[in-house]
């Protein structure tokens, strides 16, 4: 069944199609999810909420965009929402030792390791770090998004990479050790 | 290490990954959605028809029973059931076990209705389908145009209100009341009866999830079906009486002959009176005949004329004379038609008051021509006229002004203007005929 057929059904709010649009698309949304969470319980909750929200609303989708696409928009939302609730954004606090620098490794990263280094970083790193480099959002757009301004989503997106680099490091100096 | 670099890690890292969720998501995501509600698929056109149809079934069947069980209660209870009445509550004669017997025996009677009804509906639905094909999108948008106008002004009024008007039947109609009373009134121990409310609740119920909220495009449909319904009942043949003073008007020219243009001409007021029969071939555009009598006069005023009598010899004197006295007289031409029309009606405005606008042609058979001439002191007849063809036509053009009396009887009122092509030989004279045709119209 194609993708247009099933997003009709779904607007009839046929619970079959409903649940094969889930089981289509459940693992991109829920890595996206991870991405945005700071763990597994509030990532299997977002979706949840995610999934509820796309079929409550998926009469506004009007066939234009992607629906994979209108579908992410969602998801993030809804991630971006549920952290607002908890209030955690102006508890950071802004005190990180400098990175140093160091080469980059030939070999590909762990997608596990990947995610844990994004869910480690600092709430407000970690929205925009995922927004602007992994979801293609522009700063003014997260700057919107987020109810901060531009010059912060900037600032927020270079301490970002510098924690990851730091992570990053770490990860493959441990690796190294362990290969010895 | 660059950023460029770091973002491509993660950037491809994470491209085209999934990471399926755990086990139980869906049940939990499908817990917290709405109950699926009733598929509007599901609910073709004509399922508010059998909804309200199933109500009023239900209704009417209560009635009977209210009936019998008051005026007979014996017709109730003699089947073996244990009479268990008391004799002296005898306005209340319905025990529980009774009450649900009957319910039970009146909800397996309606489900055989409703498969019935069904039935019926399949075919009223094929019926709606050829109307949708026959009328055109204009004719469908302006129905709905129509129709949304009335829903604003008609406040208050639900579609299901309307559904269940439509569908009242006649005989019933008077008893309806008397079931919605008869039905609180159910003995003290009926009330106590599980099935009672649901019998009774259930279809109702049911009936008004069928009715909300039906898609405009349903809704549509199901309007144009009743609509169509009383289009079909609507009568399509219509015969009508019509009267009419007709002014004969030859526009300057006489008819008689061209020696008598500069003479004085008049044309009496006459009267055309008919049957005609029209016949609906949609909504708007009627197709009439008919047969009507025309008398037509026509005088020509200060003719000269020589009444001359046969030559008498005088014994007084030898020669011969004759007697002749040159005197003005009035030359009367009396005409007679049938006339067979062939019309078309257009209706502009189709109310209580409907206006129309009919064009067409009518055929004129000679039926009477006759010339006499008259004077103060003679009166002779000089036969026929022989300018006058058997068989002429007239282009007719007027409109009509009737007025709903009822739905089967209309009030016409028609100014009409014929002219007419070829009455007379003598082509230059192209005389009109105008007539106010008023007379009554039956539908059928």
């Amino acid at each position: 069944m194609n993708i247009k057929k099933l997003v009709q059904l779904c607007k009839k709010q046929d619970r079959e199609a409903q649940e094969k649009l889930y089981r289509q698309y459940s693992g991109k949304l829920f890595l996206m999810c991870l991405k945005y969470s700071d763990d597994q319980q509030e990532a299997e909750d977002t979706l949840q909420d995610g999934f509820i929200k796309i079929f409550e609303k998926i009469d506004s989708y009007k066939g234009t965009g992607s629906f994979e696409g209108w579908m992410s928009r969602i998801m993030i939302n809804t991630a971006i929402n549920r952290q607002k609730q908890k209030r955690l954004f102006l508890t950071i606090s802004d005190d990180y030792p400098e990175v140093e620098d160091f080469e980059l490794p030939t070999e590909s990263v762990d997608l596990e390791v990947l995610l844990r280094t994004i869910q480690e970083l600092p709430l407000k790193y970690r929205m925009v770090f995922n927004l602007f480099v992994l979801d293609g959002y522009s700063h003014k757009e997260i700057a919107a998004m987020l109810d901060i301004s531009e010059g912060t989503s900037k600032s927020n997106l270079s301490r970002a990479r510098d924690l990851l680099k730091k992570k990053l490091s770490e990860y493959f100096r441990d690796n190294t050790k362990k290969s010895l | 290490m660059k950023n460029r670099d770091l973002d491509k890690i993660y950037q491809e890292g994470l491209k085209d990954q999934q990471i399926t969720p755990p086990d139980g998501t869906w049940e939990k995501i499908a817990s917290r959605l709405p109950q699926e509600p009733v598929q509007r698929r599901a609910l073709p056109i004509w399922f508010p028809l059998v909804g309200a149809a199933a109500v009023l079934l239900l209704l009417f069947n209560i009635y009977l029973l209210t009936q019998n069980s008051t005026e007979a209660p014996k017709a109730v209870t003699h089947e073996s059931i244990p009479d268990t009445r008391d004799e002296e509550t005898g306005d209340h004669p319905i025990t529980t076990q009774e009450l649900n017997q009957t319910i039970q025996t009146l909800v397996a009677d309606f489900e055989n209705r409703l498969q019935e009804a069904n039935k019926n509906i399949d075919s009223l639905k094929q019926i709606t389908r050829k109307y949708h094909t026959l009328i055109s999108k204009e004719e469908i948008s302006q129905l709905a145009e129509t129709q949304v106008n009335e829903r604003k002004s008609s406040t208050g009024q639900t579609p299901s209100q309307e559904t269940r008007e439509h569908l009242t039947i006649n005989n019933q109609q008077d008893h309806v009341p008397s079931i919605v009373q008869s039905v609180p009134t159910q003995p003290a121990g009926a009330e106590d009866a599980p099935s009672t409310p649901a019998a009774e609740r259930d279809p109702e119920q049911d009936a008004s999830i069928l009715i909300q909220e039906p898609s405009l495009e349903e809704q549509l449909a199901f309007d144009d079906l009743s609509d169509k319904n009383q289009t079909e009942k609507k009568n399509r043949f219509s015969v009508s009486t019509r009267v009419a003073p007709i002014f004969f008007e030859t526009g300057g020219a006489n008819l008689f002959d061209q020696q008598f243009s500069q003479k004085k001409a008049t044309s009496e007021v006459s009267f055309a009176y008919g049957v005609n029969i029209a016949y609906n071939i949609s909504d708007r555009v009627k197709l009439r005949s008919g047969l009507n009598k025309v008398e037509v006069g026509y005088q020509t005023q200060e003719v000269p004329y020589n009444a001359a009598v046969r030559s008498t010899t005088l014994d007084a004197t030898e020669s011969a004379f004759t007697m002749s006295s040159p005197a003005p007289g009035e030359l009367n031409q009396q005409l007679g038609f049938f006339e067979i029309p062939l019309e078309m009606e257009y209706v502009l405005i189709d109310k209580k008051f409907e206006i129309s606008l009919v064009g067409g042609a009518s055929s004129l058979f000679l039926d009477k021509n006759n010339v006499s001439l008259h004077s103060s002191v003679f009166s002779a007849d000089l036969g026929e006229a022989n300018n006058l063809n058997k068989t002429s036509f007239t282009t007719n053009l007027g409109f009509g002004i009737n007025y709903n009396l009822t739905q089967e009887l209309k009030f016409n009122l028609e100014p009409m203007f014929k002219y007419q092509l070829n009455t007379f030989k003598n082509s230059d004279v192209n005389p009109y005929l105008f007539g106010i045709y008023t007379g009554f119209s039956i539908h059928f």
